[in-house]
């Protein structure tokens, strides 16, 4: 099998979610001489498909979900072959559901999407104030902070967390992308957000074009 | 008793889908047409006097009532009984299986088991026991007991509000995540895990039914509706986010476990969860599912949950919940659904009132 092939069973096997050939076809990628970075384009390739197919509602969260699991654990196979030069974080992200708000599930999918693809993610959970989204941009220094609401009553409080951002003028540091079902665009740009993504696929391919990763 | 007597009697024909008209519980300001459909516009006032017997159109003086005998009728509203319920905020089945309710204020919300879990990742290979806590099911039980001594009779007593479901505890036991990991990986440990909240949160109902007085032979459930035997609510929030093939597979057989205990019981979903409900009304057991009817972007327009409704309708009843509609929303579900099998809850609004209106 040459490996153009066995990248091909690489894509495959995380578009079909095969968690078991997933990781197989990893190894053998690895062995048959490709490169730690064609075997995560191949991964990504396969991660476009899920995308393709959640958005076509042949797959649902679940899928978005156990996806982003394999693509972990095939990162986990290839990273004893990553050298220096291949290991590179796309970007870092501070991502939290803002006070008010319990609701985490969107927020964590987005959480391992985004960690499936290399970003460093700092997630600060739920009922997040906006002094601590202050504070870890202070600390972290992220390219993009994620806000996550699901409730009508708690999303003007993203609009807090992005006054509070501009009076400590750290608004022009970072990229704000905000997320979940009661908001629209025209919302998100009340709230002078500069992203607004309506489920977690969209959001990690907006994160991915604000940082320059696609 | 004469209202009482119809109500139940319209009651057991709703459980049965053969009621002539749908079963309504409509809060409004004004006078509109469905309000007349109502019991409680149908059959008027029902009043017990101090000698027993039902006052008439006349005056009416102090002489003529007695605390004992003017609260012998449970309060209703609409076509439904007003039930009393244990505090509903805490999340009950959560605590019973070992997960510390959190209190948070600002959220006006108790909560249990959000995100992470409590259960390490590898909780399918550790063989993790529910421990269950009885300190929390006894208060449980000491509440309904409580709304049983103290409003039993103005009213009638009800399961408290939210019962999770099966679902619902095993992701607050092992987080959202590896309840989908658990499912496509270790579908046996999720089996067995199931299986297992299953039989716990039979238990935990059983235990409110035994202190509940039975009711003109029957139960009341937490939507007032009066049935001839046992009845039940739960819910499974957590699958929303998961396939109707999951659904199907790891899901409905621990709902219809739980249905095939009691006489009459209702699965609550959101309308996020309109993607399951060809699944769980192909339980033969359920007695009936609810909708709570969200507007979009929570769920389907009116124009898309029509036909959903339509399909559901011929199978089991629906209970279905919108916070605010316009009255030609109202209407126009009316039209669309049969009366058999059909209860609407929601609150009369206008076009522009409410940010949290229903949308086509």
């Amino acid at each position: 099998m040459n490996g153009t092939d066995v990248l091909e069973r690489v894509t495959r096997a995380l578009a079909t979610i095969d968690f078991e050939a997933a990781p197989q076809a990893c190894r053998a990628a690895v062995d048959a001489g490709c490169s730690p970075k064609e075997v995560v384009d191949a991964l990504s390739r396969g991660m476009d498909i899920i995308g393709q197919k959640f958005e076509a509602r042949e797959y649902f969260l679940s899928e978005l979900i156990m996806a982003g699991e394999i693509f972990r654990e095939a990162q986990e196979i290839i990273r004893p072959y990553l050298t220096t030069d291949d290991v590179m974080v796309p970007g870092k992200v501070v991502i939290g559901t803002v006070e008010g708000d319990l609701h985490d599930i969107g927020k964590n999918i987005v959480i391992t999407l985004l960690r499936a693809e290399g970003f460093e993610v700092t997630d600060l959970g739920i009922n997040t104030p906006a002094t601590a989204f202050i504070d870890a941009v202070r600390r972290v220094k992220p390219d993009v902070v994620g806000l996550s609401a699901l409730l009508r009553a708690t999303v003007p409080q993203m609009g807090v967390v992005i006054n509070e951002l501009e009076k400590t003028g750290l608004r022009d540091q970072v990229t704000v992308i905000v997320g979940g079902l009661p908001l629209n665009e025209d919302y998100a740009k009340q709230l002078n957000a500069d992203y607004y993504a309506k489920d977690a696929w969209l959001g990690v391919k907006i994160i991915k074009r604000a940082v320059g990763s696609t | 008793m004469r209202s009482i007597k119809d109500l139940i009697e319209l009651h057991r024909a709703w459980w049965k889908l053969e009621n002539e008209r749908p079963l309504l519980n409509v809060t409004y300001r004004e006078h509109f047409p469905w309000m007349w459909m109502q019991s409680d516009h149908v059959h008027g006032m029902e009043l017990v006097l101090k000698d027993g017997s039902l006052a008439k159109d006349g005056p009416l003086r102090p002489d003529m009532l007695s605390p004992e005998k003017i609260h012998t009728q449970p309060a209703t509203h609409g076509d439904m009984f007003l039930p009393v319920m244990p505090y509903g905020k805490i999340p009950w089945m959560e605590a019973i299986c070992g997960i510390t309710p959190q209190v948070s204020v600002k959220a006006n919300s108790i909560w249990a088991g959000f995100g992470e879990g409590i259960w390490p990742d590898d909780w399918w290979a550790r063989g993790m026991e529910v421990e269950i806590q009885t300190e929390w099911l006894d208060l449980l039980v000491e509440m309904t007991q409580y709304c049983v001594d103290h409003f039993y009779g103005p009213y009638v007593v009800a399961q408290t509000s939210i019962m999770r479901g099966m679902m619902d505890i095993m992701a607050a036991l092992v987080g959202d995540k590896n309840v989908v990991v658990g499912m496509y990986k270790h579908p046996r440990e999720t089996h067995q895990l199931l299986d297992r909240l299953t039989d716990i949160a039979i238990m935990v109902m059983q235990a409110q039914n035994a202190v509940i007085p039975r009711f003109r032979g029957g139960s009341v459930n937490v939507w007032g509706i009066w049935a001839p035997g046992t009845v039940t609510r739960h819910q499974e929030d957590e699958a929303a986010y998961i396939s109707p093939k999951l659904y199907r597979d790891f899901v409905q057989p621990y709902d219809r476990k739980l249905c095939q205990a009691f006489d009459y019981t209702a699965i609550h979903f959101h309308a996020a969860h309109h993607i399951h409900g060809d699944a769980v009304t192909d339980i033969p057991e359920l007695g009936a599912l609810q909708y709570s009817l969200e507007p979009p972007p929570y769920g389907p327009t009116l124009s898309e949950w029509i036909p959903i409704l339509q399909r559901l309708i011929q199978k089991k009843p629906l209970i279905l919940q919108a916070w605010y509609m316009t009255r030609p929303q109202i209407d126009r579900l009316l039209e669309a659904l049969p009366p058999q099998g059909l209860y609407l809850q929601t609150y009369v609004q206008e076009a522009g009132e409410r940010y949290y209106l229903y949308q086509d």
